[in-house]
This record gives structure tokens, C-alpha cells and sequence, in this order.
């Protein structure tokens, strides 16, 4: 055990067991795995994703790069997490990454064999030729390859959960500067969000040991953490990750809700979404330990020196026994202080800096730099001084301290480039989006005190606000890559990228740093080469003769931490994808048992199967039988339903509308065509007149809100002199189809205070009257052909109206029909929908130029009058009938000559609809054909290359049922 | 949340109300002045572009330029045909009272769980009692009010009732709160703050 007897943040009281790649350890609550690990001496996390080497912990945050793991089993697994981010909880269960059987041994770390090839650029040399393997052999193995981790397969059995939030000031991090920016803003009286990715408030006060206000730098975190949860105007999120900064001051954070439990409480959230308004935001996201890269500094033992503190200090784990620090900065002095404090063996201090004479530690100093490593756990580093002399030291851990990146990622996600600072050797933002600023280390200031004040600062608040700290000298170190190694020197743990691959890149032209990001995977892995990339620029600056400032660094995009897609998609999966839009009569479809179906957001009823039946068709051919004989009932209240009402009412009407609206009577209905401005058919209906300003339009149920748009774009925009008044009604009104020969009687059966003759409601009429003290609208409306009316009712009446038509229809043998039946009603009649009204149609195209009024303008006149929208050759609508009863038509099947050959480019046209029309006794379809109309009798294949099939059919009428309209009239 | 803050408790009533009149009502050209000096004489309702104000029983809810939605509990016998007679000439009436579900949430975590749905800032100093707005909740589109100090109404566009339930009882769970359907009926008794 490396357990330390005493100090650190970890509860002693509180044992936890947690199993890690089978067998069961211990830890406290208040370790991290990763500490907890450590704590029993296991150091090999899993393996790399290219070379298979061995890997552990690196880091002791967000950044780390290697110690990826596969946390929880079953449904729950959850692959790359990062063990130095995992809380550690009663009965954690996690596994080791890219290794088999196991992370010591690992069978497949034969791939570094391969390693010679495995350089920049390998798919895209490799993969070349011969082309034809690409999709059958090439990609299949680079797909099988790719990633780390699996996925379980399996269902998310939890639930994520979704907020937002408010905030004049956004405080992203809890460390010193963000907390004195918070203490500062929250007595103010602002409204201050304050997000922390830890469990705990203080950053790098949990790490380090420094002294504020006379009091330990864990303490004054404390006690400021206690101070803001009483301000009434700060809210605090912890376990909260900020990941995405975007336009207009709007943030997104996953806030871990119950990620450190092994299973939330049934409803509970695993997780939540947080979407952020903030008015202004302090970055105070600290910074990131850099690496120094040197041969073999991959090895599990080599640790961010800034790790190793938090390690001693915060979880009381001694990361080794026997220890060296390899630095170039005056941070890394500071870290071989309290390693050695915390009893662990501080062998030397290496700095090849040739200012610096001592260690504050009293550590031996070596002027030098380490060239290589040995031993598949950290054994022996070996260490170049000055004179060029090489010597071996026997240690297990190295800390590598070689400077500090901003944390400016969220910065950049506008968009933003970051600048080099030549004062801190490293990238910093000094131009952050509108609304933002950044603080503390974040902004470049890296000593403690320079970070309090500028927390105070950047909130607006007073200097005495300021807390005083103990001296300390900066962490600057230029970026630092040790030549003459001869092991590899990695850049990017995560991506296997080394410094051979950088000047390899480097040689072949990859001289921009996004360039070189692309074709070396630099940067492109999970961490997004946080704590790593910089050396890899400062590398290519270096190869390429220029200076890191010219090369610059790449600009982080969103999500800045890894994101699960499941927080994201939150409440809206399943059958809950989609809100869903229900009819006031869905509960009796549903007890009769009706198949539904999607119709946008609106589920109707598509057929409704009765017992015995055991295909669709059999039902529908039943229903559809059924009205043509007697009586159905169907719920149409998903169609759009518009009113219009104002003295211009008429006049918009005309102009909305291809055909003359305003020479409708009152008590009368008309179906109408609408163009779209470029003339093409934008949508049809039936228009009702109901008083001598009021009028209700219907529209297809897909096209209910652009209809609306359309109609609010004229109203408002087009002609706001007109003095009109138009809403969707259709969430009032629920409206029921009653048609086939025996409608009239049924409605007059329901309603027998209302007169239903032909007379007071002719065909094309309509009818107010009132049901059960509710208005009621009767249309004298066919879509099927058959005598039929449209009724409607407030929705809150509709399930009563629909249950009472129905009891009332049975003594007719009504049925209640659906989607299908509708459709089979409307093609066997001739009458256009969705299939024909496919937005590449014109009003001859469908029949109805005659429609076009030539007494008024309207939107789309002129432009429907373009040569090629009145081409004689455009394809038409036709009726079309399998020449053999018994074949069968499908719709999108291509209209092709006879004996031509089938190519695309033969194709005259398409089916926009086909059904089974029982009253036909087959198959039939509408279709549009070039120069249909002149065609009538001709026989054309219909080819479906889609179900391979080639069925003759005869051009006919588009009207197969009751061409004079005699039913419809009654 | 902060770890330390209990979870508020919430109550949240689910009442949908067939004896609820909803009017969408939008003034005639020129005659939004006239309109507002009819509907005050008649019903005390001081029309404002925005927010809710209210009078007689009555609530009107600014919903667009010129437009508002008019809500009257256990409207008298012909509500809708007497005000299409008050307002005739100077506003087309539409009947909307079976196009909204009328939803009152009320209790301390009321505002923490609509926060959850809707990204309009509730709170009290940005959304004050008589504070309305049209938005969208799990991608249902809603109206929403403040009413009192801890209760909000929320009309939700019928058809969409039951995603919007769905919404709220897993939203209720997820932040470890109560959800009570209540009995009681809502009531529209109305702040005269006008947003």
C-alpha cells in the first residue's frame, strides 16, 4: 500500500471497496479512482491505442490522457472514462482498455512490431491501391481497429435529465480566482452561477500547500465555499463540467448527478444538461500541467509533477517510493518540496535550466535533462547533465514539470485564436468572445496571488476584497523536447503520436498546425491534446525554423470535455423521440383496436383490424367495401384548419388562392389550390364561407404550418393594409368524416333537430348548428365520392361526438376506417394528396389549370406561367390499372415506354399512389406521365427497380369510381 | 444542485377544464384603441401588449402584436357570442376553448422544475407575477404565467397533453420532487401586475 498515514482530503472513516479488471481493492470516500489505484500499487491502467504499450496515470484531472477505463458492466458499461475523474463509490467496478487478456499481458501489443509502419500518414499511404478493396477489405479493417473501448450494446437502462439556468455572471471553475471572482460578485448582490467539474470547491488549493489569509489554502476554500452557498444571489454546481461556450452568451454543462453511485434511484438522473445564459462569464479554468517529451516518457511512474502533488497531498497516496523530478520550471521545485514532506524519496532534481543553482527542497540538483526510461513499470530513468554525461538513477516515479497551458479551450469554441505569450510561454487568449473574460491561470497569471486578485479584479470587486497568499514564484517554462533520445518520445499519449511522426509530417509538407493535426491525429483524441499538443506545435516550429508564435496553435471546438450522447438527447428517445400529437378520439381508436400510424407529429388511426382478419388488406378492403355500401367514420381533425375573419377576409382569400374565393357564398364551400410563389403547387383544401367575414380553410395535415406561415408572411408582410385576422383553429376543432350512401341518415339520426336535407346542406354546403350546447360545423364534403360530410365539434366534445356516431352507426353497419382506407377512397376517386402534391408539381400538371384564375392575381401567377412549368411534355396526372387483375402496382414504381430499355433515363414519369381498390377488384394507381393526358389507353411499363418488378399497366382517367359524381351529390 | 440544498417540494395540479372559455382575440385595423376602451368598460381588463392582465374573471394574455388570448372560468351562458357582439367591429373573435389544456403548477420548487422545461428566465425579478410568455417545453409548445408569487399556469396546446405530461412527471422525479395531481380546481383569480 502506498497509502500516507496521515493528511490529505480522503475520509479515513469512510472504507470503500471497488473492484478493478476482477479483483476487489480498497479506498476511501474522497478518492479518485486513479488515487485510489495508486494507493494499492497499481500503476498499469491499460494500454495504448496503437503500440499496445503499457500506460498509467499521468494526470490527476480532466486532461489525462491515458488512465482511460471502462467503468461499470452490462448495460451501465461506460468505456474511456478517466479514472483520475471517477469519484470513488461503494462497489465501483472497472476494467482495463485495448489489452488482452489483461493490461500486464497484452497479446496484442504485437501491433509494436509493426510500429515502423504505423507512422503519419499510414491509411493514406497504405490504403491506396488497389482501389476496389477500399469498401470490401480496407475500411471494414480500419473500422474494426478504430476507437478504444466498446460500447455495452446494450439499452441505457438510466435517464438524463435537462435544466437551465440564468446568470448575470457565469464563474467557469472553482479554484482561487474563481471563487474570489464569485465571493466579489455574490456580495454585490449579482447573480452569480459558479460551475465546478469537482466534487469539491478550490482547484488547486486541494493540490498545493499554500497559505491565504493566515489560514491552509483547503481551509479558505472552505470557508468560501461555505460563504457563497449563504449569498441569496450565487448558485453553485459541482460534479458540473462546462463543455461548450456558443452565440450570445449561451453555455452547455453535464452535471454528474448521480455518476458516483453504481445505480441511480428509479426517475433519478444519471446526469443532467445544463443550457447557460449568462450575460458575462469568467474563465477561471485554470491551467494545465505541460509535459516535457523525452524517449519513453510513456511509461507508467512518469507523472505530471502537478499530479504527483495532488497525489501526496490531496488523496494522501505516495504515486512512489523512490522519486525524481524532471522540470523546468520553478513548479516543479515546489512539487520535489512536498514529495519529499510526504516521505517519499526525492532522489534528484533535474532542470537543465542554467540559471538555477539549488532546489528549495534541498534535493540534489542535476543540470541536465532525461534521455530514456526501463522497465514496464518505471525501474531506472536514464539522465543526461550538461557535459553530456549519461547516468542511470533507479526510481519508480518521475515528476515532469515543463510549464503550464491557459486552460482556454471554451475560449476558443467562438472561434477565437489563441496568441503565444512570450511572458508565460504559452498560448493565451487575449481577444475571448464578447461577454467573456478570463482569470487566474487561466488568463496567465499562475501564482497564486496574482490569481485571488484577479478573480477580485475581473468581478469588479474592491482590493481589499483581495486575500493574501504566500509568496511563490511562477511556473513559466518553455516548451521543452529533449533531442538525442533514442527510445520513442511521445507527444499525444492518447493518439500514440511521437516526435517522429511530427517531423516525419513536418517533411511532407504538413507545416500548419490544423494541417498537421489532421494527418498525425495530434491533438484529435479525447483530451484533446490538453496537456500534450503544444509540445507538438512547439516541435513543428522548431523543425520548420520558425518561431511558435508564427506556427500558433489550433482552436478547441465544443464539446471541451467528452460528452455522453445520452445527457444530450435527454428525455426525447424511444417513443418519446418526438413530442406525439394525439386526437381527442384516440382513446376510442385505441379501444377499437386501431393500428396507428406517424403522420408528422400526430398519430392517427391507419386501420382498425377486427378479429379474423389477419392482414392489413383485409381490413381496408373491409372498411373501404363498407363505405362505398354504406357508412364510415373517419377522424380528419389532423388536417390543418385556418380561420380567417375581418372585412379584407375575401380579398386576402383571392390572393392566397389560385382560384376566385371571393364570389364563395355564405353557407357554401370550395376546393382551392394555392400556389407557392415560384408557381409550383403549394398545398390544396376546401374553403368555407361561415358568415360574410368569417371563412375556415383546411390544408393537408403535413402542410397545416407552412400553410399558416404562408398565410401570417401575406397578412403581415405582403400586404399589412389588408384588415384581415387569421389563426390555427386546428387544436379546437376535432372534425369527423361521415361518408358512404348512408351518411345523411346516420347524421340526421344524431342530430335530428337539424335539418339534413339536400336542401339545407347541398353538396359543397355548410351548416352551423350547436350539439349538446357546443357549436357545431357541418361541410358537405367528399373525399371519398361518396355522399359524405365533414363534422365538427370543440375538441373536448370530439371523443363524445365520435362515440355517438358510432353507436348511431351501427344499426348501419358503420365502420370506423383509417389512413389506408382513406387512401384507397380518394385514388379509386381521382382526388390528389400527399403522393401527387410532392412540391414539383403544377396546376396542369395535376389537371387543373382551368383553376387559375385569369380575373385576379395571386401568389404564383406570374411565375406559374414560366415556359417550363406549361410545357406541354410535363408529366400529368393519369389513372393507371395493371393490365393483369392479379398484378400488383406500387407507388414510386418508374413510368417507362414498352420495350424500352429501363434506364433512368427512359423514365416518362412515376406512380405518386397505388392500392388495392376493391371496387375495382385490383390494383391500381395515379401516377403522373409525360403528356398523360393524350396517352389514355396506352399501355407503359411500371418498373420498381427497388422490388424488382415490371408491371404492364393501362393509362386511364384518374378517376376510377363514379366519374360523373352522381354519389357525391346524393 | 449544491449538495446541501433539500429538495424543494412542489405540487403540481393537472386540470383540464371543459367549462374553460379561451379566446384568441385580434384587433381590426386601427381599432385596437376602441377595442381596449370596450373591453375596459365591459370587463375591467386594462389590455397590455404584454404579460397577463385581468378583470371580471377574465385573464388577457398578450400573445402577438395586437392579439391576445382571452381566458374566462366558468364563463355565464354565451360568454363568447356576448363579447363577439361587444367587440364587434373593432376585433375578430376565435373560439380556442378546447385548443389548450390548462395546467396550474404551484409550489416553492414550481419555478426550479418549469425552469427545467423552458429556456426563459423565471426568475421573480425577470418573471414577476402577470409575466407571460409563449414558448416550448420538451418541444410542446406552451403559454406561460405567473399567477402568484409560487404559481404558474401553463396552457398547453391540447393535442400535445399527454408528451407534456410525460415531461412533467419525469422532470418532477428527476429533480427528487413531489408530483401531487390535485384535485382542486385551478383557479384564475388574477394578479393585476402587468408585466
Amino acid at each position: 500500500m502506498s497509502r500516507l498515514g496521515t493528511g490529505g482530503s480522503i475520509d479515513r472513516t469512510r472504507p470503500i471497496a471497488f473492484r478493478f479488471d476482477g479483483r476487489t481493492y480498497r479506498g476511501f470516500e474522497g478518492d479518485s479512482l486513479a488515487s485510489a489505484l495508486l494507493a494499492n500499487d497499481v500503476r498499469l491502467i491499460g494500454r495504448s491505442f496503437k503500440y499496445h504499450r503499457p500506460r498509467g496515470i499521468l494526470t490527476a484531472g480532466a486532461e489525462e490522457p491515458n488512465a482511460l477505463v471502462t467503468l461499470r458492466s452490462g448495460a451501465r458499461a461506460e468505456p474511456n472514462m478517466r479514472a483520475t475523474t471517477i469519484e470513488l463509490y461503494e462497489g465501483l467496478e472497472a476494467s482495463s482498455q485495448n489489452c488482452w487478456p489483461g493490461p500486464r499481458f497484452d497479446l496484442m501489443a504485437v501491433n509494436r512490431l509493426l510500429s515502423p509502419i504505423f507512422v503519419a500518414g499510414f491509411y493514406y499511404k497504405t490504403f491506396m491501391w488497389p482501389s476496389s478493396l477500399w469498401e470490401k477489405l480496407y475500411e471494414p479493417l480500419i473500422r474494426r481497429a478504430a476507437g478504444l473501448g466498446r460500447l455495452s450494446g446494450k439499452p441505457d437502462p438510466d435517464c438524463y435529465d435537462r435544466s437551465h439556468a440564468f446568470a448575470d455572471l457565469l464563474i467557469v471553475g472553482g479554484g482561487p480566482a474563481g471563487l474570489t471572482a464569485a465571493l466579489a460578485a455574490g456580495r454585490a448582490g449579482i447573480r452569480v452561477l459558479l460551475v465546478e467539474e469537482d466534487r469539491q470547491l478550490g482547484g488547486r488549493l486541494l493540490a498545493e500547500r499554500h497559505t491565504i489569509d493566515g489560514m491552509p489554502g483547503e481551509a479558505w476554500a472552505k470557508q468560501a465555499a461555505a460563504e457563497l452557498r449563504g449569498l441569496p444571489t450565487v448558485t453553485l454546481l459541482t460534479r458540473t463540467s462546462l463543455f461548450g461556450a456558443y452565440d450570445g452568451g449561451t453555455y452547455a454543462a453535464v452535471e454528474r448527478v448521480f455518476d458516483h453511485v453504481i445505480e441511480p434511484l428509479p426517475g433519478q438522473p444519471r446526469q443532467r444538461l445544463w443550457k447557460i445564459q449568462a450575460s458575462r462569464a469568467i474563465l477561471a479554468t485554470g491551467a494545465v500541467e505541460r509535459p516535457i517529451t523525452f524517449g519513453g516518457n510513456d511509461r507508467p511512474g512518469v507523472m505530471m509533477a502537478s499530479a504527483a502533488q495532488a497525489y501526496v497531498n490531496r488523496y494522501a497516496v505516495a504515486p512512489g517510493r523512490r522519486a525524481a523530478v524532471f522540470t523546468n520550471s520553478d513548479s516543479g521545485h515546489a512539487v520535489a518540496s512536498d514529495l519529499k514532506a510526504a516521505g517519499v524519496e526525492v532522489v534528484a532534481v533535474i532542470d537543465p535550466r542554467p540559471n538555477v543553482d539549488d532546489t528549495p527542497s534541498g534535493v540534489p540538483l542535476i543540470r541536465g535533462v532525461v534521455v530514456g526510461t526501463s522497465g514496464r513499470d518505471l525501474r531506472a530513468i536514464k539522465v543526461r547533465d550538461s557535459q553530456g554525461a549519461v547516468r542511470s538513477l533507479a526510481v519508480d516515479l518521475l515528476a515532469v514539470a515543463g510549464g503550464w497551458n491557459p486552460a482556454i479551450g471554451i475560449a476558443s469554441h467562438g472561434g477565437a485564436r489563441p496568441v503565444w505569450s512570450a511572458a508565460v510561454q504559452a498560448f493565451v487568449m487575449d481577444a475571448p468572445p464578447p461577454g467573456m473574460m478570463l482569470a487566474g491561470a487561466a488568463a496567465g497569471r499562475f501564482t497564486l496571488a496574482e490569481a485571488l486578485a484577479d478573480g477580485v479584479e475581473k468581478a469588479g470587486g474592491a482590493r481589499s476584497e483581495i486575500p493574501s497568499a504566500t509568496p511563490e514564484r511562477a511556473g513559466v517554462a518553455e516548451p521543452l523536447i529533449v533531442d538525442g533520445c533514442r527510445q520513442k518520445a511521445f507527444i499525444d499519449f492518447q493518439n500514440d503520436v511521437t516526435t517522429d511522426d511530427v517531423m516525419l509530417a513536418e517533411r511532407e509538407g504538413y507545416r500548419s498546425v490544423e494541417h498537421l493535426k489532421r494527418y498525425t491525429t495530434l491533438g484529435m483524441a479525447t483530451d484533446q491534446g490538453k496537456a500534450t499538443q503544444v509540445n507538438g506545435h512547439a516541435l513543428l516550429a522548431k523543425q520548420a525554423g520558425r518561431a511558435i508564435a508564427e506556427v500558433g496553435t489550433i482552436a478547441a471546438r465544443p464539446p471541451y470535455s467528452p460528452v455522453a450522447l445520452g445527457v444530450l438527447v435527454g428525455l426525447h428517445r424511444a417513443e418519446n423521440l418526438r413530442p406525439t400529437r394525439r386526437t381527442a378520439t384516440h382513446d376510442w381508436a385505441a379501444e377499437r383496436g386501431a393500428i396507428f400510424v406517424d403522420a408528422g407529429l400526430w398519430k392517427r388511426a391507419q386501420w382498425f383490424p377486427r378479429e379474423g382478419e389477419t392482414v392489413w388488406l383485409e381490413s381496408v378492403t373491409r372498411e373501404a367495401r363498407t363505405v362505398r355500401r354504406s357508412v364510415g367514420l373517419c377522424d380528419v381533425s389532423t388536417l390543418g384548419k385556418i380561420e380567417l375573419c375581418g372585412p379584407d377576409a375575401p380579398v386576402l382569400l383571392d390572393r392566397l388562392y389560385a382560384n376566385m374565393m371571393s364570389t364563395l357564398a355564405v353557407g357554401k364551400c370550395r376546393y382551392g389550390l394555392m400556389l407557392r410563389e415560384d408557381g409550383f403547387v403549394l398545398d390544396d383544401g376546401t374553403v368555407a364561407r361561415l358568415a360574410e367575414d368569417r371563412f375556415v380553410l383546411t390544408t393537408t395535415t403535413a402542410n397545416a404550418m407552412t400553410v399558416m406561415r404562408h398565410v401570417d408572411f401575406a397578412v403581415q408582410v405582403l400586404w399589412p393594409d389588408l384588415d384581415v385576422q387569421a389563426v390555427s383553429v386546428t387544436e379546437q376543432w376535432t372534425q369527423i368524416s361521415v361518408a358512404g350512401p348512408n351518411s345523411r341518415a346516420l347524421l340526421q339520426g344524431a342530430f335530428p333537430d337539424v335539418d339534413m336535407s339536400d336542401a339545407a346542406i347541398p353538396f359543397m354546403g355548410n351548416l352551423l348548428a350547436r350539439w349538446r350546447d357546443a357549436p357545431m360545423r357541418l361541410f358537405r364534403l367528399s373525399f371519398s365520392g361518396e355522399l359524405a360530410y365533414e363534422v365538427a365539434v370543440p375538441a373536448n366534445h370530439g371523443d363524445a361526438l365520435m362515440r355517438t356516431l358510432a353507436d348511431i352507426g351501427e344499426h348501419y353497419g358503420c365502420v370506423a376506417y383509417g389512413t389506408e382506407t382513406l387512401g384507397v377512397l380518394r385514388i379509386e376517386k381521382g382526388h390528389i394528396a400527399g403522393g401527387e402534391l410532392n412540391g414539383q408539381v403544377t396546376a396542369g400538371d395535376l389537371g387543373m389549370a382551368r383553376l387559375l384564375s385569369t380575373k385576379k392575381d395571386f401568389i404564383g401567377r406570374t411565375m406559374a406561367g414560366r415556359a417550363a412549368l406549361v410545357d406541354p411534355d410535363r408529366p400529368r396526372l393519369v389513372g393507371l390499372r395493371p393490365v393483369a387483375d392479379s398484378q400488383r402496382l406500387t407507388a414510386g414504381a418508374h413510368l417507362i415506354a414498352r420495350n424500352r430499355q429501363v434506364i433512368a433515363a427512359h423514365t416518362q414519369g412515376h406512380v405518386t399512389s397505388a392500392c388495392f381498390s376493391p371496387a375495382m377488384g385490383q390494383w391500381i394507381g395515379l401516377g403522373l406521365l409525360a403528356q398523360g393526358a393524350e396517352r389514355i389507353g396506352e399501355r407503359v411499363s411500371a418498373v420498381s427497380p427497388l422490388r424488382n418488378s415490371v408491371v404492364e399497366v393501362e393509362v386511364c382517367g384518374p378517376t376510377f369510381v363514379d366519374p360523373t359524381g352522381g354519389r357525391l351529390r346524393g | 444542485m449544491a449538495e446541501d440544498v433539500a429538495a424543494p417540494t412542489v405540487t403540481v395540479g393537472a386540470h383540464e377544464r371543459p367549462d374553460f372559455a379561451i379566446a384568441t382575440v385580434m384587433a381590426r385595423k386601427g381599432a385596437r384603441a376602441e377595442l381596449s376602451r370596450r373591453l375596459y368598460a365591459s370587463t375591467g381588463i386594462a389590455l397590455a401588449d404584454r404579460g397577463v392582465a385581468s378583470g371580471d374573471g377574465c385573464l388577457a394574455i398578450g400573445i402577438g402584436p395586437d392579439a391576445w388570448l382571452l381566458l374566462c372560468e366558468d364563463p355565464p351562458v354565451g360568454w363568447l357570442q356576448s363579447l363577439e357582439s361587444l367587440l364587434e367591429g373593432v376585433a375578430s373573435m376565435f373560439d380556442q376553448s378546447s385548443a389548450y389544456v390548462l395546467f396550474r403548477l404551484s409550489g416553492r420548487g414550481a419555478e426550479t422544475l418549469l425552469q427545467k422545461g423552458v429556456f426563459v428566465d423565471l426568475d421573480p425579478s425577470r418573471f414577476p407575477v402577470g409575466c407571460c410568455v409563449s414558448s416550448t417545453i420538451a418541444k410542446v409548445p406552451i403559454i406561460l404565467w405567473r399567477s402568484e408569487a409560487d404559481v404558474f399556469e401553463c396552457a398547453v396546446t391540447r393535442s400535445y397533453r399527454s408528451s407534456f405530461q410525460h415531461w412533467l412527471v419525469a422532470a418532477t422525479t428527476a429533480s427528487g420532487m413531489e408530483y401531487v395531481h390535485a384535485s382542486v380546481p385551478a383557479s384564475l383569480e388574477s394578479p393585476r401586475h402587468i408585466c
